[in-house]
């Protein structure tokens, strides 16, 4: 197997998800499902929380995945797939299935379907040891609701219901760790990607679809319309995700850490924030840029400590 | 003709505009000294599927959207093709001259092709514009003032770039230069006396009746059609000293507020059907456990995810019957925003006088949609009834006594004494399970039988606590039309209508489901002939209302459930059908 993809083979790959939903334009999740789906050589199956994609994917009369896909209520992808993937094994096991047939079983939620109340159900799923592939795209808020504050909402973030204003300045909360909550699992493969750096997207898909077990993949996910910028800045603002160091490019695999992208120059995180209106009226708040900046440091720092160090 | 009654309409794409443009429409008339009725109907992706809003002003205080429309703002063609067939003869029609018109023949319209994304995009190099200049052909149209509508679209965009807001006030212009050249007849609308009354959504003025009833504690899960309660009290319960939290999810969401109301706040949670599935235990707990809470459903189209944005009355049976055991609460059900507010004002006293949950069960036409009101029912004489309490002193008499505090204390009344963790003198003690009166698990089963009739006996008065059906009409009329909620505007006009007619109608509006007044409604409708309409396909008022009756014959059901409320004209065809056909 190889182990990447080009963007043209990717692009000529017919299993991707189809043009002509409803996702806003310079939405990300489009681009990052087309990979998950085009990644992988093996039939698919999705389980697929309520949300923004659920929404915008499959209004009739057109859908825009080539593959069988369910949609569940918000807080159950993990465990309906779990359920899925169960009775995959149980018709092998009565032959109406082969038995070296196989078959990736993918499980889609959004921050609010995966930090918050979902939680439960990934933690479940992860722990009973299910061969599936959990894929986050973290918007960091609920977007489909309106832009309500979630547990991956960053510090500072103003959202509607942790307003910018008089009394707040954003989110007072950071957000939850969830790769590291993930991997207090001792899953096989825990991962985080970004679009901008698609390469190293596709690999972390294409390697986790050969993984036996649980997997978990956190995509950084901007959203024009909950973060404030322009259409046309999509890739760019998840690129200074990266750069910044706020969304590190990294995985953990048989609990092995690894950082898989090092920016030669790592640019101040002002630089990305400033970028967002979700952040606009930190301008001119240096302390709490700073607050930030020592926040992301700090994570930063840590995982270069845990590089190549393997933790269980 | 000077015009008191007027319904426009605006239909384009979620995301373009359309909502905006009504909406500051609709500020416009209330200014005007009109009341407004908003109807929102839109998707549940935030852009790009089918949305729009109807706004209907009358010099007279109305409730419901009208059957037709005056006039049609239509953005794209399939807009134009769902909706015009709604414009009454002699209507109005603003299209963009870019579509393909072929096949539309217009009725007995003015029919308008008119430029509106050209000049948007020749002078402000983007489409959005659009909708601006459409309100500006709007206004000169209706021969509403240039300045009317300039000074609610600042109103509406404060706090945004000059550049905006510049170019905004151009695109306006633009609108009334164009309808100049365009329009041939232009109606003169009304002006009304009042021009300073609140034009508040149902969510609103929940949010307001909560922060008015002494709530100081709302803990929610982001849900349509009730988020606007959470995020309303997320900026403005921290003012009044209490505290608003977005939780993990709705399970956490009820039981954090079960926490708070323990600690001694007034706690409330808000949340829509599929929340309320996953929030049914703790109903059960709240009410096993005597601990007040109020809890607000806005009701959406389901089963499950259903139709998240649009409305129904489809939970009366879950809201009515959910939990396992007898799980006893009281639920409320408003119709208008006045109510939305004075019913949750009344659910805190109740919660707390009877010990028990009360649900208010609203709607998304109600919930997410604004109506122009001459007050908010609020004043000082309205008290903050708190119930049984258990004083400083008492609470030391039971040290001084040597006694354990007694949180289930057997009273006649069936209420006991609530105290708060901490008080000094005893040990609050709660608990789900049966128990025994100071709160400890009852294996025994010594006081069950006495702990149920306690329960049962606290709910034997809540009737003279809760809102009674309103009556309209002659009560000597033949037949009677029933309903709740969103139904109001339509039952009203529809009676109106079929009275013209001789048909002798009156309507019942019941505004309170549990405990329900069952001998008022039974002396009201016992020799009529009975309508009952709700917005669902099970007639769940029917049956709930059919241990009434028991198998009355002539009682007739009216049902809608395709997200929207009814209209008067709905009614008035369906009830002339039934009596035709069947009396």
């Amino acid at each position: 197997m190889k182990r990447i993809i080009s963007l043209k083979e990717l692009a000529e790959r017919t299993a991707g998800l189809a043009s002509g939903h409803r996702a806003c334009a310079g939405c990300s999740f489009p681009s990052i499902i087309r990979m998950v789906l085009g990644s992988s050589d093996y039939p698919v199956v999705v389980s697929n929380a309520t949300g923004c994609l659920e929404v915008v994917s499959t209004i009739y009369p057109y859908s825009s995945w080539p593959c069988s896909w369910i949609h569940v209520a918000f807080e159950n992808a993990a465990a309906v797939i779990s359920g899925v993937e169960s009775a995959y094994k149980a018709l092998k096991r009565r032959g109406e299935i082969p038995q070296d047939k196989k078959i990736v079983f993918i499980a889609i939620g959004g921050d609010g379907g995966t930090y918050d109340i979902g939680l439960q159900a990934l933690s479940g799923a992860l722990e009973r040891g299910h061969d599936f592939l959990y894929l986050l795209y973290d918007n960091q808020a609920y977007m489909n609701t309106g832009i309500q504050r979630s547990s991956a909402t960053p510090f500072g973030a103003s959202t509607t219901t942790s307003p910018a204003g008089k009394y707040l300045f954003g989110k007072v909360q950071d957000r939850k760790e969830i790769i590291e909550i993930v991997a207090a699992h001792r899953i096989p493969y825990v991962a985080q990607a970004s679009i901008s750096h698609w390469g190293d997207l596709i690999k972390k898909l294409r390697k986790a679809y050969e993984i036996e077990g649980p997997k978990f993949l956190s995509v950084i996910a901007p959203c024009v319309i909950g973060w404030g910028y322009k259409e046309s800045e999509t890739v760019e603002i998840a690129r200074l995700a990266v750069e910044t160091c706020f969304w590190p490019l990294y995985e953990i695999e048989k609990g092995v850490y690894r950082v898989n992208y090092k920016p030669k120059e790592k640019l101040p995180v002002k630089a990305w924030l400033l970028k967002q209106e979700r952040f606009s009226h930190l301008n001119g708040r240096e302390d709490l840029i700073e607050e930030i900046q020592k926040r992301v440091d700090e994570k930063w720092e840590k995982l270069l400590r845990l590089d190549g160090l393997k933790v269980f | 003709m000077k015009i008191k009654d007027v319904s426009v309409r605006i239909a384009g794409l979620a995301g373009d505009g359309s909502l905006l443009a009504g909406e500051i429409l609709a500020f416009t008339l209330k200014r005007r000294g009109f009341y407004v009725v908003s109807v929102k109907d839109f998707p549940s992706n935030i852009r790009g599927l089918p949305t729009n809003l109807t706004i209907r002003a009358n010099l007279e205080r109305i409730y419901s959207w009208g059957d037709h429309i005056d006039s049609l703002i239509a953005f794209e063609p399939s807009a134009l093709k769902n909706h015009a067939g709604d414009v009454r003869n002699g209507g109005l029609i603003v299209v963009d001259e870019e579509f393909d018109l072929k096949n539309f023949q217009p009725n007995d319209v003015y029919f308008y092709s008119v430029p509106l994304r050209k000049i948007a995009r020749d002078l402000f190099r983007r489409e959005i514009f659009k909708n601006v200049i459409a309100l500006g052909f709007l206004g000169h149209a209706f021969n509403i003032g240039h300045d009317e509508l300039r000074n609610t679209l600042i109103f509406y965009l404060k706090g945004k770039d000059e550049k905006i807001i510049e170019a905004n006030i151009k695109a306006l212009d633009e609108g009334y230069k164009l309808a100049e050249k365009f329009v041939k007849e232009r109606y003169e609308i009304e002006r009304g006396s009042d021009s300073n009354r609140y034009y508040l959504s149902g969510n609103e003025a929940v949010a307001l009746g909560a922060i008015a009833s002494g709530c100081r504690f709302f803990s929610a899960y982001p849900i349509t059609p009730s988020t606007e309660v959470l995020e309303f009290l997320a900026k403005y319960l921290p003012k009044y000293g209490g505290v608003t939290i977005q939780c993990e999810d709705e399970i956490s969401s009820i039981n954090m507020a079960i926490g708070a109301s323990f600690a001694g706040l007034r706690a409330m949670t808000a949340t829509s059907g599929p929340g309320m599935d996953l929030k049914t235990e703790a109903l059960s707990l709240a009410s096993m456990a005597e601990i007040p809470l109020v809890i607000y459903h806005a009701q959406r189209a389901g089963p499950s995810t259903g139709i998240p944005t649009k409305t129904s009355q489809e939970d009366i049976n879950h809201i009515l019957f959910a939990g396992h055991g007898d799980v006893s609460r009281v639920v409320l059900v408003p119709s208008t925003p006045e109510e939305s507010f004075e019913f949750t004002f009344k659910a805190f006293n109740i919660a707390e006088k009877y010990q028990l949950p009360v649900i208010i069960l609203s709607e998304q036409a109600i919930s997410q949609n604004q109506q122009t009101i001459d007050n908010i029912p609020y004043n000082e004489n309205l008290d903050w009834e708190r119930g049984k309490i258990l004083t400083d002193e008492m609470a030391l008499q039971y040290l001084t006594n040597g006694k354990s505090y007694q949180r289930y204390e057997i009273k006649d009344d069936g209420i006991s004494f609530r105290g708060f963790p901490g008080q000094r003198g005893v040990i609050v003690r709660y608990n789900s399970n049966e128990k025994t009166p100071d709160g400890f698990i009852d294996e025994e089963c010594e006081y069950r039988d006495e702990m149920v009739k306690k329960r049962i006996r606290k709910l034997e008065n809540i009737i003279n606590d809760i809102p009674v059906p309103e009556f309209y009409g002659k009560e000597s009329a033949k037949n009677i039309l029933i309903g709740i909620g969103s139904s109001l505007g339509a039952m009203k006009e529809a009676v109106d209508r079929l009275n013209e007619e001789n048909y002798g109608f009156s309507y019942l509006r019941i505004r309170s489901l549990l405990p329900l007044h069952e001998d008022h409604i039974y002396s009201l409708t016992k020799d009529k002939n009975v309508f009952i309409c709700e917005l669902n396909s099970f007639s769940q008022l029917r049956s709930y209302l059919s241990r009434i009756w028991g198998r009355k014959k002539n009682v007739f059901s009216i049902r809608k459930y395709i997200g929207l409320p009814f209209k008067p004209l709905e009614l008035v065809k369906e009830i002339k059908r039934i009596i035709k056909k069947e009396i």
